[in-house]
Parts: C-alpha cells; structure tokens; sequence
C-alpha cells in the first residue's frame, strides 16, 4: 500500500482523482476500477485533511478558549477515527443492499469513492472564512453551506454507485439512502426503547 | 505539467493557505479574547467603572467544589484587582463585600492590593452586602468610600483563634495520643489537652500582633487615629447605621448608590459603563449545580468551616 501511495502521489494521479471527483465524479468511478495503483492510502488522507478543515470551519463563527488547541489536536484525530468508521459502515451498508439486488461485491470500490466523496467538503473552510471576514452571519452560512457540501458529497457517491454497477441513478440514489435510512430507523427505534425503560426504571424507583 | 493539474494543485495550495490564516485568526481573537476579561454591565465603551466581588470566607487559594469549580479566594481576587489595575479604561472599582472575614495572611494581602491601586488614583467605593465583618470589614478599609446597607452586619474587629478542647471526651472513652515532638510547643493549641499558660500566652501574642495590624491598617485606610477606632474595636459587630456613626462607614446606601458615588468620585459621567466580572456559562451552570448540591446535602457549611488545625483569623464567628 506505501508503495501504491508513493507511486501515485509522485505520478500525481491523486490530482487527476481530486480533479475528477469534483468535476465528472463518474469518470472518477472508471479511474479507480482499472487503475493499477492504489487510492486507498489518498482516500484516508483525505479523510484526515477533511476533519481538520471541517473543526477549523466550526471554530471560525464564535469566539474560541484555548480548549481550541485540544479541539484542533486530539478532537481532529478523535473525529478522524469517526469518520473513518463513518465511511466503512456507510461503505458496507451501500455493498450489503447492492449484493442483496443481485450485483456484485464492490466494497472496496465503495470505500474509495466515498473517502474521495468527501473532498468538496474542505471547502467549507473558506467558504466560512469569507463570511467570517466581511462579519456576514458566519454561523448561519457554515450550517447553510455543510448541507450545500454534503449534498454534493451525496451527488458524487450517488454517480459513483451509478457507474460502478452500471445502475439507474434514481436507483443509485434508493441504494445511496438506504444506510441512512436503516441507521435512523434503528437509532430512533432505540430511542423510543430507551425512553420505555427509563420510564419504567423511573417508576419503580 | 497538465493544465487540469495545475488548477487542482493551485486550490489544493489555496485551501491550506485559508487553513493557516483561520487557525491565526482564531488564536488572534482567542489572545484578545483573553485580554477582554470584562463585560459591560451597562451598554457602552470607555472609561468605567470596574467591579470586584468578594463572597465567603477569605481564604488564600479559595474553597473547591465537587465540580473542581473554585469560589474565587484571595488569590482571583488580586488578580482581578491587577487586571483591573492594568486596564486603562478603570477609573474606579466597586468592591462588593459579603464576607465574615478569614485568614489573616490572605485579608491582608487584599488590603495591600488594594491600597496599592489607591495610591494609583484609582477611586475605590467599598459595598457592604448582607455581611462585611472583621477581615470582610478590614478589605473595605482600604477604599476611599464605604457604602453599607443599614442591615449590613459590620465591625467585629478583632482576631481569633479557635481549638475544640477534647480531652474530657478522649478520657471517657479511653483514648490516649502518643506525640512525641521537638520542641515544648510544637502540638500547640492540640484537640486532646488543654492549653497550658505558657502556650496562652504565646498565642495571645499572636493575637494581640494581628490585632494591632489590624487597627492600624483601618486607622490608615479610614484616614482616622488608632484611639478613635479602639473604643469599638473589640470584636463587637454593628449594622450599618451603628457603624456610620462611629466613622467606619461612610454613608447607608447600596449596591448601586455605591457604583453611582464611584462615578462621582472618579469625575465619571453619570452613564459611564460598569465592567462587571465575566463567567462561562458552562462555569455559572456547574456553579449552580455545585450550589445546590452542597447545600442539598448539608455539606456547605462542613465544606467551609473545616479545618485541618486552628488558624488566627479575622474573623466573625458566632
């Protein structure tokens, strides 16, 4: 893998699949199916550049403490390690319901676009910068614009599902809602589970 | 190199460049952040009015709670003073009492701070709250101006020092201390025997060395002769209009009427703004929760009154 990610940063393949990913996020998909080097290791690092641009961008609208530094150290590597987990699951979520209609096993395909997915997200950081120096509600653009990013992150997983099995986008886009979807019946499940208990735990008490 | 390259390379550059310069500015804002330790009580800029609280019993490093929340002590008191003192928009300072005084080390260490910023030109109008006796008292001394409640429980200038004698009970049950010491004195003013009249007066020394601090320090900061305070100095405690009487104070008013004579005072418009202390509202909300947890559980005045051993203190203590 050391030597994929050195191959391909010196090759500089990694701008052609940063550039791809931002402008025809299905050619992306067709780069990573017959290239030989491996973006794996690009994908993570990634990952790790989107966290810390993502805790600035947050910290930029108020006024920090020097927990700040904490935040920026541990809480960007706390955060990584999420997302890292994030991108598996979602990953394997996405491989499960595609292997369940009857296509096959792409996971590994499925890690990589969606790490790579996450790229447009670093423009976050300027994008608050900007409204941060003219004093333009800062706070209300940073959430404003993370929805703006993440629907492009989805957009670009969505065409990537698309083009790696040769799928329907509107079905690409079912396949790309169902982690989701799953996640939030479950956790809301939970949560009504966990309300039932306490109450009970409360009136015994 | 490829054009496509070069663009991406070029917002690759761009984007750590913005990741530099919000970390700057955040660690910017942060300093000066730090620096602006005030909040405007009153809307407005310039010169103003700074205000320093002083609750509880003064101790040096100040009382812990189960949140590791400190209650202040004299240390965050001085070094409010010194902010205060380094910020050239403080024209005067509201010193707010609601103590029973404390230890003799801390108290007068406040006193020298505050005289400190007397000598600067800094106007200082002392508040009398619910109490402000002994070193409570002894704090509002050093300021110019004293403005009491007519309820303010004041005065108690004195020095004490408190032991429980518990040998009669360490007899009845059959408990017996095995000290073995370096000197006659060392286990002086000990829970499990009495005092001997030597140790008596050794300790009276003491006292008597605090107490003479104590009616001079007042006598300077009250601008008044020793004889004149002596007659009430003996530990008595006074309201407001008792001590406004003797010259201890100076006027019945509050909290506000005293913020109003600083104004005065420091020739300040009648609107100058007010720089009151600023709390997180993470510190208020576990301040709160500690609150009403000690005082839930009784432990407040355990927490506070404990002592490890004695100490001689300026203190009211009925």
């Amino acid at each position: 893998m050391t030597a994929g990610f050195v191959e391909t940063f010196r090759s500089l393949k990694w701008a052609d699949y940063l550039f791809y990913i931002l402008i025809e996020p299905r050619r992306f998909a067709r780069m990573i199916i017959r290239e030989d080097a491996s973006p794996m290791a690009g994908g993570i690092l990634i990952a790790a550049v989107v966290t810390v641009c993502d805790v600035i961008a947050a910290s930029l609208p108020g006024v920090e403490s020097p927990f700040f530094y904490y935040k920026l150290t541990y809480g960007s590597i706390l955060f990584f390690l999420f997302l890292i987990v994030k991108i598996v699951v979602l990953a394997g979520l996405v491989d499960l319901i595609c292997q369940f209609t009857g296509y096959q096993g792409k996971m590994k395909e499925f890690v990589i676009i969606i790490s790579y997915a996450l790229f447009p997200q670093v423009f976050l950081l300027p994008v608050v910068s900007i409204f941060k120096v003219f004093h333009f509600a800062a706070p209300f653009f940073y959430v404003f614009f993370s929805i703006v990013f993440f629907v492009w992150t989805a957009l670009i997983i969505i065409q990537g599902i698309s083009e790696l099995h040769g799928m329907e986008f509107l079905k690409a886009v079912l396949v790309f809602a169902f982690p989701y979807a799953f996640v939030g019946i479950i956790s809301f499940l939970c949560f009504v589970l966990l309300v039932i208990l306490s109450f009970g735990y409360m009136s015994f008490l | 190199m490829d054009k496509n390259r070069k663009i991406l390379i070029s917002i690759l550059a761009l984007l750590v460049l913005s990741a530099v310069l919000a970390v700057i500015d955040i660690s910017m804002r942060m300093r000066g952040a730090q620096r602006e330790r005030f909040t405007l009580a009153v809307p407005g800029v310039g010169p103003g009015v700074g205000i320093v609280r002083i609750n509880g019993p003064i101790e040096m490093a100040g009382s812990e709670g189960g949140f590791a929340i400190s209650s202040g002590g004299a240390e965050a008191v001085i070094q409010r003073l010194s902010a205060l003192e380094a910020d050239s928009r403080i024209r005067a300072v509201v010193v707010r009492i609601n103590s029973p005084g404390g230890t003799v080390a801390a108290t007068q260490e406040i006193y020298q701070k505050l005289m400190r910023l007397r000598r600067r030109n800094i106007v200082l109008v002392a508040s009398l709250g619910d109490i402000a006796a002994s070193g409570g008292y002894y704090i509002a001394s050093a300021c110019n101006y004293i403005v009491t409640n007519q309820g303010t429980l004041t005065g108690s200038i004195g020095v004490i020092a408190v032991s429980p004698n518990l040998q009669g009970l360490f007899q009845k049950l059959g408990i017996k201390m095995n000290v073995i010491k370096s000197g006659a004195y060392k286990d002086i003013l000990s829970s499990y025997r009495d005092l001997t009249p030597e140790e008596r007066e050794l300790i009276q020394v003491l006292i008597d060395s605090s107490y003479n601090q104590f009616l001079k320090d007042v006598a300077r900061g009250r601008n008044l002769g020793i004889d004149d305070i002596r007659p009430y100095a003996d530990g008595r405690v006074m309201s407001g209009d008792m001590a406004v009487k003797y010259k201890l104070a100076d006027e019945i008013g509050s909290f506000e009427r005293a913020v109003e004579k600083a104004r005065k005072k420091a020739k300040l418009p009648e609107d100058a703004p007010v720089y009151d202390e600023q709390r997180s509202p993470l510190d208020q909300f576990l301040m709160t929760l500690e609150g009403a947890v000690l005082n839930r559980s009784g432990l407040q005045n355990r927490v506070m009154r404990y002592r490890g051993g004695y100490m001689i203190e300026y203190r009211y203590q009925p």
